[in-house]
């Protein structure tokens, strides 16, 4: 973990260049991170990219409060999180979830087949926006390796027992509607 | 179930594996680096804010002595280099006496005429940077220039003045010189060729037993 003492763009030469050091520091070890994270939401590269740009400049204007800032890994995550989320809402998912099913589906199956594995996955993507909000959310980021249950619970303010409880209720919840789905197909 | 599965888990994968595109964390050092430039901007103005809030009193009274200090500067500095207007002329060398052959030439009256040179403006920088000596020679520099009063004119002037007031166009065209020293000339021929003959008629009547005399000696020679 990066230290963050003293972190601040003040005027004094010094300071400045200890501080772009920093934020160069924060953006090379935690950009992929809050990359997957926003993309887990959003679906889009360009998106997810626009918002860790966003989520950085957040930082430049919380320098002040950085120094309290317990746990920067997660305090970072939670940022792109909402941000991402916020994003959401402002554009259209449903041609980013067609893109992002499309793409999927051609890196994995032949050509032959891409449509109906595309059509399988923007199913899936469709249940999963229809799942209750929290169970939506813990199911996103269990998506993202490095995020153990610890962290998001910190990220979404709930313990450690109800993100498992979210957990195990989304994956249940997404399956049953998916069956059901194929059987009325 | 199995299928649901299989779907499920391909769509997590596929947010899980999703590449980091290329160059994203220059880009992003970019914008972050020219954002916080922008704001550097504004970050003292908005700690300088901060700290008015936080002392009004004295920030107001610091204030006000600025405003009192920036009103007081062009007062000070207008008396300190203002050019002084000195009430004499500055003495200037007496005109030479104009020759007799210009006179004609000269016939106007001359008014006198009093050239004021209007006092540049200063820039107050450049005022700054000259000192005492500097600024004397700057306010003799700039002091108004005053020629001297013309010269009476003599007894010929004023007749010429009175002539050419007075007289015709005709007359005044008349009055060229060559007219008249031919007019002159002629008149003296005149009066040579008529006295001339008169004083040789007179002297062959007065003198003529005096001249055969020596005639005749002259002859014997």
């Amino acid at each position: 973990m990066v230290s963050f003492e003293g972190y601040s763009l003040a005027l004094g030469a010094m300071e400045s260049a200890r501080s772009e050091v920093d934020l160069a520091a924060l953006v090379e070890t935690y950009s992929a991170l809050l990359f997957r994270v926003a993309h887990s939401v959003l679906r889009s590269r360009a998106e997810a990219e626009d918002v860790v740009q966003d989520a950085f400049v957040r930082v430049l204007e919380h320098r002040r409060s950085l120094p309290e800032v317990r746990d920067m890994r997660v305090w970072l995550i939670r940022i792109a999180w909402n941000l991402a989320l916020d994003r959401r809402r402002r554009i259209r998912p449903e041609q980013l979830d067609e893109v992002f099913a499309g793409t999927l589906a051609a890196s994995s199956v032949p050509a032959d087949k891409a449509l109906d594995e595309a059509q399988r996955i923007g199913a899936v993507l469709h249940e999963m926006e229809r799942l209750p909000k929290a169970e939506r959310h813990v199911l996103l980021l269990s998506a993202i390796e490095e995020l153990g249950t610890a962290e998001m619970a910190h990220v979404l303010g709930r313990s450690e027992s109800a993100v498992r409880a979210l957990l195990f209720r989304a994956r249940t919840r997404l399956r049953e509607r998916l069956e059901k789905g194929e059987v009325r197909r | 179930m199995k299928d649901s599965d299989q779907a499920i888990g391909k769509v997590l994968s596929g947010l899980r594996d999703a590449e980091v595109p290329a160059g994203m964390e220059r880009r992003i050092l970019e914008t972050v680096q020219n954002h916080a430039s922008a704001h550097s901007r504004w970050d003292w103005l908005t700690a300088a804010q901060y700290r008015i809030v936080g002392r009004p009193m004295a920030y107001a009274a610091a204030l006000t002595g600025i405003v009192a200090l920036v009103l007081a500067i062009p007062v000070i500095h207008q008396r300190r280099y203002a050019p002084v207007q000195s009430a004499k002329a500055i003495p200037s060398a007496p005109l030479p006496p104009a020759p007799s052959a210009t006179v004609a030439e000269n016939s106007k009256p001359q008014r006198p005429a009093t050239i004021s040179r209007t006092l540049r403006k200063l820039k107050p920088k450049s005022l700054e940077l000259v000192d005492a000596q500097e600024s004397l020679a700057m306010r003799e520099m700039n002091a108004p220039s005053r020629p001297a009063p013309s010269l009476p004119l003599t007894e010929q002037e004023k007749l010429l003045v009175r002539f050419v007031r007075t007289s015709t166009p005709e007359q005044l065209a008349a009055n060229d010189p060559a007219k008249w020293a031919a007019h002159d000339a002629q008149e003296q021929a005149e009066f040579d060729r008529f006295f001339g003959l008169f004083t040789k008629e007179r002297a062959a009547k007065k003198h003529p037993a005096k001249e055969k005399p020596v005639e005749e000696a002259m002859n014997k020679f």
